[in-house]
């Protein structure tokens, strides 16, 4: 009977190692498993290799340009927000591949109030901008993207310059005009100068200048010269320079000139 | 001397771990498969995206849409796209409404392994508007 046990138990050893062998297995299949579906599910931070996400930066873009060149030539201020929530709706459903998930927030601090800040001062600097921050999610059966991104579109000239007195109340005006788009240089598509009738602001009485002289130091730097005559001899010399950069955005700004000679 | 006797156990060990291996080594080729798979078929609609995005970097694409040019368009994509791959492009509206009248292709298809891309286009003009470009791409065999 002690023979016999002592049998089966040497072939109970074998099944005992293959048992555990079959747990060691298991385990590392559930690990191999685990770490596969952390990975899978783990957020990728990429918003530059995915075309995708490079379209849809492209995109948004292009919607805050428009809405701003809309906003500076008088547009309401909530158009941003609605061509944003119009492009929002377009590429949440017209993503095939994944699912997007896309929050617009328009920067609201002291300068900028639902993402726009029109500055168009009498100083002789003049600023259209836009600002809006996107979050987008991307949820694909193989991985999770996430992205973060803001856009800014700002277009400002500054404009500085000096007169001559000629006879009477004739004035050889002098200007110069710099136009940048976030601050790298940039050219207008359209410039036009309007000088003040009395030299007050109050009431505004702008007469456009013309016959305008313009150089083009393709720089971004433009130089202005026409001959103005205001009411009195003695009137200062206002201007104000009206631009349309070539996107389409429209910035002013005022400046008085100073009399030289 | 114990374990020279007992050898019946060891080779079953031994099986099993090869059988182990074996197993876990085919769960391991599993995704590699099927990874190659999927990016064979998301090149071309991947290229497509490209292309546009490409062509649309400066607001080109929405300014052609917006004048109805469909023959700048057309001349337009076939210079981003290989001669080895046929194309095909349709124009929709926001509202999914095709909006080219002609065809803008590089003629018929030649391939039933087409893919395609549809690309968001807001016009940067201050009259917003979205439009959808559609870019079909074939390998032509």
């Amino acid at each position: 009977m002690k023979i016999v046990t002592a049998a089966s138990h040497r072939r109970n050893s074998g099944q005992v190692l293959i048992i555990t062998s079959l747990i060691v297995v298991m385990l590392l299949l559930s690990t191999v498993i685990y770490v596969t579906e952390t990975q899978r599910n783990s957020p990728t931070y990429d918003n530059r290799a995915d075309p995708a996400f490079s379209a849809i930066r492209q995109g948004a873009l292009h919607t805050v340009i428009s809405a701003l060149a809309n906003i500076s030539r008088g547009g309401a201020a909530s158009v941003l927000v609605t061509d944003l929530n119009l492009f929002e709706s377009a590429i949440t459903s017209h993503s095939a591949s994944a699912i997007l998930n896309v929050d617009v927030t328009p920067l609201n601090t002291a300068t900028y109030q639902n993402g726009t800040w029109i500055s168009w001062g009498s100083s002789g600097e003049g600023v259209s901008s836009a600002y809006v921050s996107f979050e987008v999610n991307s949820t694909h059966p193989a991985a999770t993207h996430y992205a973060e991104f803001a856009v800014n579109v700002t277009s400002r000239i500054v404009v500085g310059g000096f007169y001559e007195q000629l006879t009477g109340a004739s004035k050889e005006v002098n200007l110069t005009c710099t136009v940048s788009n976030k601050g790298e240089a940039a050219l207008a598509q359209n410039l036009t100068v309007y000088y003040e009738r009395d030299g007050s602001l109050s009431p505004e009485e702008w007469i456009q200048a013309a016959s305008v002289a313009t150089i083009d130091y393709g720089n971004g730097t433009y130089l202005m010269s026409f001959t103005a005559k205001t009411d009195q001899r003695s009137n200062p010399m206002l201007v104000s320079v009206h631009c349309t950069d070539l996107r389409g955005i429209f910035v002013r700004a005022n400046a008085t000139c100073t009399l030289v000679g | 001397m114990r374990l020279l006797n007992n050898n019946k156990g060891q080779v079953r060990v031994i099986e099993a771990f090869f059988a182990s291996v074996l197993l876990l080594s085919s769960l391991m080729l599993v995704p590699i498969v099927q990874r190659n798979a999927g990016n064979s078929n998301g090149v071309l609609s991947a290229n497509a995206l490209s292309i546009m995005a490409s062509l649309d970097s400066n607001g080109y694409l929405a300014s052609l849409v917006d004048s109805e040019n469909w023959t700048a368009l057309r001349s337009s994509i076939q210079s981003c796209v290989p001669l080895t791959l046929w194309f095909n492009v349709t124009v929709f509206d926001e509202n999914m409404t095709m909006l080219n009248d002609i065809p803008i292709c590089s003629g018929s298809a030649v391939s039933d392994d087409i893919e395609a891309a549809d690309y968001v286009c807001p016009s940067t003009s201050p009259n917003f508007a979205i439009y959808v470009i559609r870019l079909q791409l074939a390998a032509v065999d």
